[in-house]
């Protein structure tokens, strides 16, 4: 095995920035942004929606044993995943939670999908569904806790995996 | 936290997921970035890089055909039209520990979990510009150190001395 060779390539990104000025990245600058993004909560609840109804479709669609099953698990997860992604950036951290939680379970399934799966599937779909009618951003107060409480069983069984980080 | 005037950068963005490209795009906006672009996946990056001399990349994982990590890959090994240094920002929903021990050692420079905030971003832009990580080349890795910091080491230290790396397949093989 050769000997690793140290490269130090010249900092271009810093040889493009300049430091101070009107149009710099201030505090100010910071907390609007942050306030802008806030404001995009409204096209998110949009967004969120098209992933549900993929979601809702998806999983009424499902069926033990059918052939195109990993098909529609593969968009299953892609949707929570996508939910799980942007969630927490427009304060639906439930969102956030629950696709998390969502992920975990179908990467942890092993062996043929069973009716057991579609159901806790089932129930995290719910719980998005919710959070959004709800309204709950945040942790979502005592309704959250519920939303959360009411998915003991899916986090029980992702925890029993091993894989529940 | 420094002032950085960001609107000479040029970003490409590759990110499948449509709304993750528009919170992307106006977190870039806000942060004054005049030139940034959106592709969809690991291919099309490659495409638009014939054109467009990215000075960073922010990347998704999990994107086809062609993923995040596999992306950033083939950039750090010049199969790309992009500097194969150029700075990469992995972007990603999955968090798991595989997921970012695999996107170090293809190269990445820093890793941003979704959801994102702004901060999170501009945080990323500044490790990138103030704290700038040698490249290592060796027989099978080219990219960031994966080092972030020199350890602290009471004795001595086998790698100054012998400059042996192993790859992490060889440390668990016992090589």
């Amino acid at each position: 095995m050769a000997k690793p060779q140290i490269i130090n390539p010249p900092n271009k990104l810093k040889s493009k920035v300049s430091m101070g000025g009107p149009g710099a990245v201030d505090p100010a600058r910071l907390a609007r942004a942050e306030a802008v993004i806030e404001k995009m909560t409204e096209s998110y609840l949009d967004w969120v929606e098209t992933d549900l109804a993929k979601l809702e479709g998806e999983l009424a669609a499902l069926s033990p044993g059918a052939p195109d099953t990993q098909e529609r698990i593969d968009v299953i997860y892609r949707a929570a995943h996508d939910i799980k992604g942007q969630g927490g950036s427009f304060g639906y951290h439930l969102m956030t939670e629950i696709g998390a939680l969502m992920c975990r379970y179908i990467e942890n399934m092993d062996g043929a999908m069973t009716q057991e799966d579609v159901d806790l599937m089932q129930l995290c779909y719910k719980s998005m569904r919710a959070v959004i009618t709800g309204r709950l951003s945040g942790d979502g107060g005592e309704a959250g806790r519920m939303v959360l409480d009411g998915l003991g069983k899916v986090a029980e069984k992702v925890k029993a995996t091993g894989h529940g980080d | 936290m420094a002032d950085y005037d960001l609107s000479n950068v040029k970003v490409l963005v590759a990110e499948d997921y449509a709304p993750m490209r528009k919170l992307l795009g106006q977190v870039l906006y806000e942060l004054n970035v005049a030139d940034f672009q959106m592709v969809a996946n690991g291919q099309e990056t490659i495409d638009f890089l014939q054109e467009y001399e990215a000075d960073l990349l922010l990347v998704d994982n999990l994107m086809s055909p062609i993923d995040g990590t596999e992306l950033t890959r083939m950039i750090r090994a010049g199969k790309t039209p992009a500097e194969r240094h150029v700075p990469i920002i992995m972007v990603s929903g999955e968090t798991s520990k595989e997921l970012i021990v695999g996107a170090r050692d293809a190269g990445v420079n820093e890793f941003l979990a979704k959801p994102i905030s702004t901060q999170m971003v501009y945080q990323r832009f500044m490790n990138i510009i103030e704290n700038p990580r040698a490249f290592v080349q060796t027989d099978d890795f080219y990219g960031p150190d994966r080092r972030r910091r020199p350890m602290r080491y009471p004795g001595l230290d086998r790698r100054r001395e012998a400059y042996t790396y192993q790859t992490p397949q060889q440390a668990k093989a016992g090589g």
